[in-house]
């Protein structure tokens, strides 16, 4: 009997030995991720698919760094990258024994899958960097545009960032949001709807307000259903209204939160909820000023009271920062976007003239006549001062001097 | 807002408000011409004179994006970003070979005799500024081989002699630009180059 334990014995120590030597190698196999040779690279994603469903320790690590290859030109590293994610993520064959022993519904079995799969997914990016989380995103839109991910996994989303599902985690919750934010890259439709839209409101803005990582986060979400309309298409920018509900929320967290200095997240917060006020509101000057007033009132309230002394310089720091954001979001808002809104307008004039044009030639009057109609509508471009040369230089012009002299020197605001 | 960004020493404000301002001041500038005609003077001499390193790393990344925006404005402040790249702090020399590698690598600015200066970092014994440095000269040679050609004798009257290099340093990076030396025929010409600046040696 000893005989057979010993044999067991040797089997698992050679069995660790073994895992243990594959682990070793894990950083020189992820140098060859980054060699020439494609077919190199295309071994050692397989190499690391493999190792990862075997659970390896660090083939964790490969798997990150296999994550920036996303951007490689090589059609064939490409599509292996992309089977290896979803065999590894998509199509668990673990999870599917975990499964089989509930015997649910078929609908029910449906959704424990995408519920397991989902949770590998958000365990995977919530250890991302910086970096990573870009490679991640690319990824992420290429899978949704590959149609690997079903409704049903959107809804588990859904669910787990309102955790509505039992015991998730306020870190799971975000992960949720991080994964829906870059399907929404993919697919802007998917948070611009309203039931999605109050959703977000309510449960990033309203019931986990303080958490100013996550808002930040939900505001990186919402910049994703915005994006500049090619000028052919005539799209319209997506904008809301000034007196959504989404900024009036947006507007009382920071103006509630700039005097309390103990959160290291402010900045982040800060600066992607001017970005959302910038990008998505119709106007969003008066928010911005109604902003700017309401933190500089309750600076110096919380200054004059006498417990507070010492918080008021790092209020103070806030305040300048976010006068900084502002300014930058100001210039993107008028060099980027109001620009393109009017060369927008301008295309679209330019085509009803045309149309017309071509309509009045059309009917066949006599060449004289047209000719009159064509130097009439000269004569209107000329007193509209949108003539087809010079379109573009006195708007410019405009925004220049804006830019240069009324934001900071003017005496409305500031 | 000026004011608290040339407190340079730290005397009437916190270092938290002097470090947001700083940025904002910056910012603003990108903003606005006319802001930047009459700040750039402050700018500039934060990077000089300020003791925090934060500071000044972030003044350096703000004047590198002011010239891409501005350029005729900043212009003439380009000789004190190159010297940033002697500073003592490690973030600062960092942040200053970035800022430099990538606008000279755009054509933005020439350096003219200011190369020696990242020259000089090519045999810095931190590795992650020597071979960003490397890797700049490495992009250059690529770029237009004829740059180092043009560039190697200011390096080498600069860096040579009692106020330049040790000598073991100053070998190893003479050493690795050679390597990127390609055509033969404007060796001869440097050659030429090397022999008329003899005649200005003691």
């Amino acid at each position: 009997m000893f005989l057979q334990y010993d044999d067991l014995f040797k089997r698992f120590h050679s069995a660790l030995e073994f895992h243990e030597s594959i682990s070793i190698s894990v950083p020189k196999i992820s140098i060859l991720l980054n060699s020439r040779n494609s077919t190199d690279v295309q071994e050692a994603i397989s190499f690391f698919k493999y190792a990862f469903r075997m659970e390896i320790e660090n083939a964790i690590v490969g798997i990150q760094k296999m994550l920036k290859l996303i951007f490689t030109k090589e059609k064939a590293v490409k599509e292996a990258l992309l089977e290896a994610f979803v065999e590894i993520y998509l199509k668990d064959s673990k999870s599917e024994t975990e499964v089989d022993d509930n015997e649910d519904a078929p609908g029910n079995h449906k959704k424990s899958l995408a519920a397991i799969e989902i949770r590998n997914l958000s365990n995977m990016i919530l250890k991302l960097n910086q970096g990573e989380l870009i490679c991640a995103e690319t990824l992420i839109q290429q899978l949704y545009e590959a149609k690997k991910f079903d409704q049903i996994h959107l809804r588990v989303l859904w669910e787990r960032y309102a955790m509505k599902l039992a015991n998730t985690s306020p870190e799971e919750s975000r992960a949720a949001l991080i994964i829906i934010g870059m399907i929404a890259s993919a697919e802007p439709t998917l948070v611009r709807n309203d039931t999605n839209m109050n959703n977000i409101i309510t449960v990033s803005l309203e019931e986990r307000k303080d958490d100013y990582r996550l808002v930040a986060d939900t505001c990186n979400v919402l910049l994703k259903t915005f994006k500049i309309p090619a000028t052919e298409s005539m799209e319209q920018f997506y904008k809301l209204q000034p007196d959504n509900v989404l900024f009036q929320k947006l507007k009382n967290i920071l103006t509630n939160s700039i005097t309390n200095t103990s959160n290291s997240y402010w900045y982040l917060m800060a600066s992607s909820i001017i970005k959302v006020i910038y990008y998505l509101s119709e106007k969003p000057d008066y928010t911005i000023a109604e902003i700017i007033h309401k933190c500089h009132d309750n600076i110096t309230k919380s200054a004059k009271d006498p417990e507070n002394k010492t918080v008021s310089d790092v209020s103070v720091g806030y305040f300048i920062f976010l006068l900084g954001e502002i300014a930058v979001c100001l210039l993107n808002h008028l060099d980027l976007h109001v620009m393109k809104e009017i060369k927008i307008r301008q295309f679209i004039k330019e085509k009803d003239l045309n149309s017309k044009k071509q309509a009045k030639s059309t009917k066949g009057k006599r060449k004289s006549s047209s000719k009159s109609d064509k130097s009439m509508v000269s004569n209107e471009d000329d007193d509209d001062g949108l003539g087809p040369n010079n379109n573009e230089d006195p708007y410019q012009e405009q925004i220049s001097k804006i830019c240069n002299e009324e934001v900071l020197f003017g005496s409305y605001l500031i | 807002m000026e004011s608290i960004a040339s407190d340079y020493f730290g005397d009437k404000y916190s270092l938290r408000v002097r470090r947001s301002a700083c940025l904002t001041m910056a910012k603003f500038m990108t903003l606005s011409m006319k802001y930047t005609r009459k700040n750039r003077v402050i700018l500039a001499d934060v990077l000089e004179k300020s003791k925090d390193c934060t500071i000044r790393s972030n003044a350096i990344i703000s004047f590198g994006d002011l010239l891409l925006r501005f350029p005729n404005e900043i212009e003439h402040y380009t000789g004190k970003i190159f010297s940033c790249l002697e500073d003592k702090d490690f973030q600062v020399k960092s942040n200053s070979l970035k800022v430099l590698s990538r606008l000279v690598l755009a054509d933005m600015i020439k350096p003219k005799g200011h190369i020696s200066k990242i020259a000089a970092l090519v045999t810095d014994p931190e590795s992650s500024i020597s071979s960003p440095a490397r890797l700049f000269f490495v992009e250059l040679g690529k770029k237009n081989n004829a740059y180092i050609y043009n560039f190697l004798p200011d390096i080498i009257s600069n860096l040579s002699g009692s106020k330049g290099l040790p000598e073991n340093r100053f070998q190893e990076m003479i050493t690795f630009l050679f390597e990127l030396l390609e055509k033969s025929r404007n060796t001869e010409s440097l050659v030429t180059k090397l022999c008329s600046r003899f005649n200005n040696t003691k």
